[in-house]
């Protein structure tokens, strides 16, 4: 019998890639869910995300809860990130649409993380901590960036994986060279 | 050149599209006036309305008044909210 098939994620055999102190890795969320509130509903949406400790994200931000997170990603819409689909309930107050194959996620860390992203991205590494989810352009590609503890987690859509490993391959090898010389 | 998005703040002209004249977001309502609004567009030197879309961020349309003569942005707004 022929081979199965089997599901890959949008980085596999391109990442992890590391180069002196810096590492970038594939993350994969259990489930991506967009959330598009209707005209006047926003707040009606966060009441319905609260059951999940969550609420509808202010331009810029990033809610995190202990197994989910609501990222902003634009003008009236975030993503909810889980380990787990969970039960919104947002029927009538907001679009919907699951986006867990849709994305590409990579985490980037090691000391001095901040200037691999300064060859990618036109915003001040400085404004990616803890709390915030920014849109911007990644290498060329529109992402959506957000800070963590230790560095920055990168999302673009899944098309654009192979550019975006690259990329960020290309970048943090010639940073990582770089420091090697100072 | 950097524009001040509403949403995202302080952003590289990269991110942004321009859309053209914001007498765009004041469509006719008689077939009249549709002549206009598709061909007849004001050229100053000096501060003039303009829809620039933000598209590598927030994907908001935005309302800029700019001074066409120095390039000096004076506001930056949301195009939903600067015309209501």
């Amino acid at each position: 019998m022929a081979d199965i098939l089997r599901a890959q994620s949008p980085f596999s055999g391109r990442l992890p890639v590391t180069a002196g102190p810096f590492k970038a890795v594939e993350v994969i969320p259990g489930s991506v869910m967009s959330v598009a509130p209707y005209r006047g509903q926003q707040a009606a949406v966060s009441k319905a995300l609260s059951h999940h400790g969550l609420r509808f994200p202010d331009a810029g931000e990033a809610v995190e809860a202990a197994h989910a997170a609501a990222l902003w990603t634009g003008l009236d819409e975030c993503f909810v990130i889980s380990d787990a689909p969970l039960p919104l309930n947002l029927d009538g107050i907001a679009a919907v649409t699951d986006q867990t194959d849709g994305w590409g996620w990579l985490r980037l860390t090691g000391a001095g993380w901040q200037e691999v992203m300064a060859r990618l991205c036109p915003v001040d590494p400085a404004l990616m901590v803890p709390g915030r989810a920014l849109r911007s352009e990644v290498g060329h590609m529109m992402a959506i960036v957000y800070g963590v503890t230790d560095g920055v987690i990168v999302c673009v859509m899944r098309s654009f994986a192979g550019t975006m490993a690259h990329d960020i391959s290309v970048a943090l090898t010639s940073v990582a060279a770089q420091k090697e010389m100072e | 050149m950097r524009l001040t998005c509403p949403l995202c703040g302080p952003r590289d002209v990269r991110e942004f599209s321009y859309r053209g004249d914001a007498v765009l977001t004041d469509r006719p309502t008689t077939p009249e006036g549709f002549h206009d609004y598709v061909h007849i567009r004001e050229n100053p030197a000096g501060p003039h309305d303009e829809l620039w879309h933000h598209g590598a961020g927030c994907g908001g349309w935005l309302k800029v008044r700019r001074d066409t003569v120095t390039h000096e942005v004076l506001s930056v707004a949301l195009a939903r909210e600067a015309r209501s």
